[in-house]
């Protein structure tokens, strides 16, 4: 009896060992892809902030001297501006927005996965450069938003993505438009809660505001977590609505130059590659700062059912 | 091993897996790789352009072929506003085009990084350049580039807007900035809305170095800036106030044009009657409005040409990728593109009128109008050309000069803050840069 259990445990070890080689060879493109082409630029990117490299020749070492000129550059002290202006105000509409068709949708409808497809479509394509050329056009100063604005009556509309004081906004907007992709985990979300709240609520004489409150957001507190959380990291990094929309200058007046916009300007417009890879690890200390903060805060109003 | 389903599967993902990863690197140094299938030396050229130049260059090179049956070149065209990016990735990742469209701009940068051939060195033959224009990409460590047309900065005239304004065409040997505005309001003020008299030129580097020129001052001094804030403040108000009489469009409409592409912008869709171009971009802005726009000299303060102060440039230059795999090859493509009649002849004066005195001649006779116009106009104000305008010096760019007009022009600093601030950013981006 033990000689068959013994058998058959080597038999498991075997087929276990086995499973594992075969489940390695599988993974070894996409191994042999992260470490080269990304861990190994991280690990380098480590050496280059603190070198001078103008791409074109080999780089020297120069201590510091990015990360101190870093702090006296007027530009990119301007481009945290922009980048936490569209960062902390797209952001919470999209989300809000989200939340709120989500909620609609989850009353159930004639063509609900109609409706859920659409919204979700500009998800879907809203980073993408067709996109972007589009809303550069819909947003031009004569362009359709504003013969739209002309024909209501409108004497001067804005000039949008010519103006500086309006372009950031046209560039969240566009942010705000993708609102499909969280919606469509919100209402992933929205149908785990059990109706027998809501009754019991409803019961109870609850209003659709209370009800609402105390225990839609509650109980969707994780995935309002989960969506904040990749939707701000996401966010920060933002580079090809900004390059688009501006024509690749993040005009007018730097009022779009996002900050991955503008550290791509300086490595491969200004050949300062070390200064380049300093801006990039500050971004990154940047988002693991606001993630680090956000799981901290999380506790406090975050419940998470056992 | 016995060969179950599984074996068989491992070794073919394996397989692919190694089949790709083997692909992606044999594609990176494929950049200079020196001959194809067909045992032809491949040359790659690299420009940017627009659809009338990418046609001649396709043209030219179809000829250089033909004479040349055992090169074959690689066309590589690109856009201005996307070029230097592309560009600095490819020299970056080694895979930079052999023959390289290079600009006077960004020549210095290139060629203090050993990324350029010095030409002279290598034996290319400018013997029969007019004079001063072999020296046109010289910096102080050899000859990095070769002028490929010479232009100089003209006001091209919309006459089909002056007619509808009813504004006569000026005459550009007399005329004054004062002038030149007038004659905008009027346009802006008799054609209807969204028509205006003339492009904000405070948005054109050149108008903004001519300016300065007429006023004993200069945009760069070495890698100083050469001039003061109170130099530089009355273009600034000039402008202001053009806008504000409407000669100019709105702050809004400039903005925007000024990083629109050539062919979607205000002069190429008949919006304004006076723009300001380079010499060499009329033939793509005659075919772009349909018209035969008129080539008239920028104005001085005094009405006299003379004091214009006028500069020829070089339009463009070729150069060549110092660590090319073909080097007698793209020799001979760059000896051709600017020494043969042939050439000459099929590029017209769409990169501005050639160097060799030689190729000059052999294309004048059966030039296009818009060629003898380009020739003549490059003539003609010969005889009233300032001092030679030097290279623009490194980390210039960096200065970011559209931010401080479109500052001023939505009102948010003043004619001498905007000065100050644009030489200030001058300073600092050229400093520690050379």
């Amino acid at each position: 009896m033990s000689a068959i259990a013994e058998l058959s445990q080597a038999r498991r070890g075997r087929d276990e060992s086995r499973d594992n080689k075969a489940a390695y060879i599988f993974l070894l493109p996409w191994l042999v892809g992260l470490v080269v082409i990304t861990i190994g630029p991280m690990v380098a990117s480590l050496y280059l902030p603190f070198t001078d490299y103008n791409l074109l020749s080999a780089p020297h070492w120069i201590g510091a001297q990015n990360y101190v000129a870093m702090f006296h550059d007027q530009r990119l002290i301007n481009s945290l501006k922009v980048t936490f202006t569209y960062v902390f105000v797209s952001v919470p509409l999209q989300l809000a927005l989200a939340l709120a068709i989500a909620i609609v949708l989850n009353q159930g409808m004639k063509g609900l996965a109609f409706y859920r497809s659409v919204f979700y479509l500009p998800s879907l394509m809203g980073s993408s450069v067709a996109i972007a050329v589009l809303w550069r056009q819909l947003f031009g100063t004569t362009g359709l938003v504003n013969q739209i604005l002309l024909k209501l009556g409108v004497q001067n509309p804005p000039g949008w993505i010519a103006d500086p004081s309006t372009a950031l906004s046209t560039i969240i907007v566009l942010h705000i438009w993708t609102f499909g992709s969280p919606m469509i985990i919100f209402l992933a979300g929205l149908r785990q809660i059990p109706t027998m709240y809501y009754e019991a609520a409803a019961v109870d004489g609850a209003n659709a505001w209370t009800r609402f409150w105390h225990i839609t957001i509650p109980l969707l507190s994780p995935i309002i977590f989960f969506n904040l959380v990749l939707q701000i990291i996401g966010a920060f990094q933002s580079f090809t609505q900004a390059f688009v929309v501006s024509g690749g200058t993040g005009g007018p007046s730097d009022s779009t130059m996002f900050y991955t916009l503008y550290l791509y300007l300086q490595g491969f417009g200004q050949f300062r590659m070390g200064y380049a890879s300093a801006m990039a690890w500050l971004l990154m200390i940047i988002v693991a700062l606001f993630t680090a903060v956000n799981f901290l805060v999380s506790k406090y109003w975050v419940h998470y059912d056992d | 091993m016995k060969l179950t389903r599984r074996t068989t599967l491992v070794a073919g993902v394996l397989a692919a897996g190694l089949a790709l990863t083997a692909t992606g690197c044999g594609t990176g140094d494929s950049g200079g790789s020196a001959a194809n299938a067909n045992g032809k030396t491949v040359v790659r050229l690299g420009w940017w352009g627009n659809d009338v130049r990418n046609k001649l260059t396709t043209d030219v090179v179809n000829e250089f072929e033909k004479e040349n049956p055992d090169i074959k070149v690689q066309l590589e065209p690109g856009t201005w506003s996307t070029y230097w990016d592309k560009l600095a990735t490819q020299v970056a990742g080694g895979s930079a085009p052999d023959v390289i469209q290079m600009d006077e701009s960004y020549l210095t940068q290139y060629s203090t990084n050993g990324t350029l051939l010095d030409l002279k060195k290598a034996g290319l033959d400018m013997s029969n350049f007019g004079s001063g224009t072999s020296d046109m990409g010289t910096t102080p460590s050899g000859t990095f580039g070769v002028v490929a047309g010479i232009n100089a900065p003209v006001v091209l005239a919309n006459p089909k807007v002056l007619k509808a304004a009813n504004v006569a065409m000026p005459d550009d040997k007399t005329w004054t900035w004062d002038s030149l505005a007038k004659d905008a309001e009027k346009v802006t003020a008799n054609t209807p809305s969204g028509t205006y008299g003339s492009a904000n030129w405070a948005y054109t580097d050149f108008m903004l170095r001519l300016w300065l020129r007429q006023h004993g001052a200069n945009e760069y001094d070495g890698s100083k800036p050469g001039f003061t804030a109170s130099q530089l403040a009355p273009f600034f108000q000039q402008a202001l106030d053009l806008q504000k009489s409407k000669a100019f469009p709105s702050a809004s409409l400039a903005s925007q044009d000024s990083t629109t592409s050539q062919d979607q912008g205000m002069a190429a869709t008949n919006k304004v009657a006076f723009s300001y171009w380079w010499s060499n971009q009329i033939t793509a802005l005659n075919k772009d409005t349909g018209q035969d726009l008129k080539m008239l000299m920028p104005p001085s303060e005094s009405g006299n040409a003379k004091d214009t102060q006028l500069y020829y440039k070089a339009s463009m230059l070729w150069s060549i990728n110092k660590s090319t795999k073909v080097q007698a090859a793209a020799l001979k493509l760059v000896d051709f593109l600017v020494n043969s009649p042939t050439a000459g002849k099929i590029l017209g004066t769409e990169r501005g009128i050639p160097a060799n005195s030689k190729v000059l001649d052999a294309i004048t006779p059966q030039m296009s109008d818009t060629d003898k116009q380009v020739s003549d106009y490059l003539k003609s104000i010969s005889g009233d050309l300032g001092p030679t305008m030097g290279l623009t010096p490194p980390g210039a760019s960096n200065a970011n000069y559209a931010t401080y007009v479109t500052n001023l022009l939505f009102d948010k600093t003043s004619p001498q803050q905007a000065a100050q601030d644009y030489q200030n950013a001058v300073a600092t981006a050229l400093k520690g840069k050379s």
